[in-house]
């Protein structure tokens, strides 16, 4: 059994997962909570500096809150500062969506978004609704190196 | 979904029985699907505090590390009442009568229309201070991890059994210090 924790997003949430990486925890999750906390890429971007081994993930990740591509890039971009611990964790979207006055994501939607996504990080071109209109999308240029789809990202 | 990709899974539930109800179902999706064999990233994602011998469980120390995490319920039922929106979690029979009164006080909340603005305030972060009265050493017990060390091993020594493989505790914003009393248990483990 291992442990993790799990953070109502700070900024400068890397000071409290450098010190978990040193008491041995295997993972940190950060809160995508967005009326409430910080953002958990900023935040993930700084501890992913600051650390070398602890797993950084979403914890979890509202798909309204970013269209799929825009996810699939930022998890490829800290990928590039911390190869292979990555993990992508999503969800229909409690906290951050109820503080808003709104209900979960559908499902199918939620899954659709994780197909983009996953399609995007494996350097596949996929077709995807972009307002409102079905349009073949994919990340350009991975091969200079500007993020990482090399090292897997789990899901 | 989880099981159809065979993904890793997350779940939040506050108590024993529940978590490995939730395996078990878990368990019978990823046949269905085909995946019974290989092996999953489940992990428990939950809150609480270590309490010392004869602590209560509203103590300022477990109000403050695990508060929190109990409010859940209570934002939850506001919303359902208030707002039509799913529980998503049981409701303790023994809380039952605090969170109503939780609920008849967030009809006053403004401005109107727009309850959730203070209902989430401070969600999974800090007990506000009208809704202290609602965070019982009950609730607490019995929607979060809170408990001494012995007991929280032996609870943890359970979700290992059930098939977890990682229990994900919560680090509360200005109790960062907690982590050196999680750091303990999870050598224990090690």
């Amino acid at each position: 059994m291992q442990f993790a924790i799990a953070i109502p997003t700070d900024a400068d949430s890397w000071r409290v997962v450098r010190r978990a990486e040193e008491l041995g925890f295997a993972r940190a999750w950060f809160y995508d909570t967005q009326m409430l906390s910080a953002d958990p890429f900023v935040a993930m971007a700084a501890a992913a500096i600051k650390t070398t081994k602890i797993r950084l993930g979403t914890g979890v990740l509202i798909p309204s809150n970013r269209i799929a591509p825009v996810t699939a890039n930022a998890f490829a971009s800290l990928n590039k500062l911390a190869p292979g611990r990555i993990d992508f964790g999503v969800g229909t979207g409690f906290t951050g969506r109820r503080a808003m006055g709104l209900g979960a994501v559908k499902l199918a939607d939620m899954e659709e978004y994780v197909r983009i996504v996953m399609a995007l990080l494996r350097g596949e071109t996929v077709e995807a609704e972009i307002e409102r209109k079905k349009r073949l999308i994919r990340l350009l240029n991975p091969e200079l190196g500007l993020i990482n789809t090399r090292d897997p990202i789990a899901l | 979904m989880t099981a159809k990709l065979g993904a890793g899974w997350i779940a939040t539930a506050s108590d024993i029985e529940g978590a490995v109800a939730a395996m078990t179902d878990m368990q019978e999706r990823r046949r269905a699907a085909g995946r019974e064999t290989e092996p999953i990233d489940a992990v428990v994602l939950t809150g609480g505090a270590i309490l010392e011998e004869g602590e209560p469980a509203d103590s300022p120390r477990a109000i403050a590390q695990a508060g929190p995490r109990a409010a859940m319920l209570l934002h939850r039922a506001a919303d359902a009442a208030l707002a039509g929106l799913p529980m998503m979690a049981p409701m303790p029979p023994s809380v039952a009568e605090t969170v109503a009164g939780y609920v008849e006080l967030a009809r006053k909340f403004t401005p109107q229309g727009a309850h959730y603005l203070e209902n989430h305030r401070g969600h999974l972060m800090f007990v506000k201070p009208e809704e202290r009265p609602f965070v019982t050493a009950e609730l607490i017990r019995r929607t979060t991890y809170t408990a001494t060390e012995r007991e929280l091993r032996e609870r943890f020594a359970a979700l290992a059994e059930a098939g977890y493989s990682e229990i994900a505790v919560q680090i509360v914003p200005g109790q960062e210090h907690a982590i050196e009393d999680w750091g303990r248990i999870r050598r224990a483990f090690a």
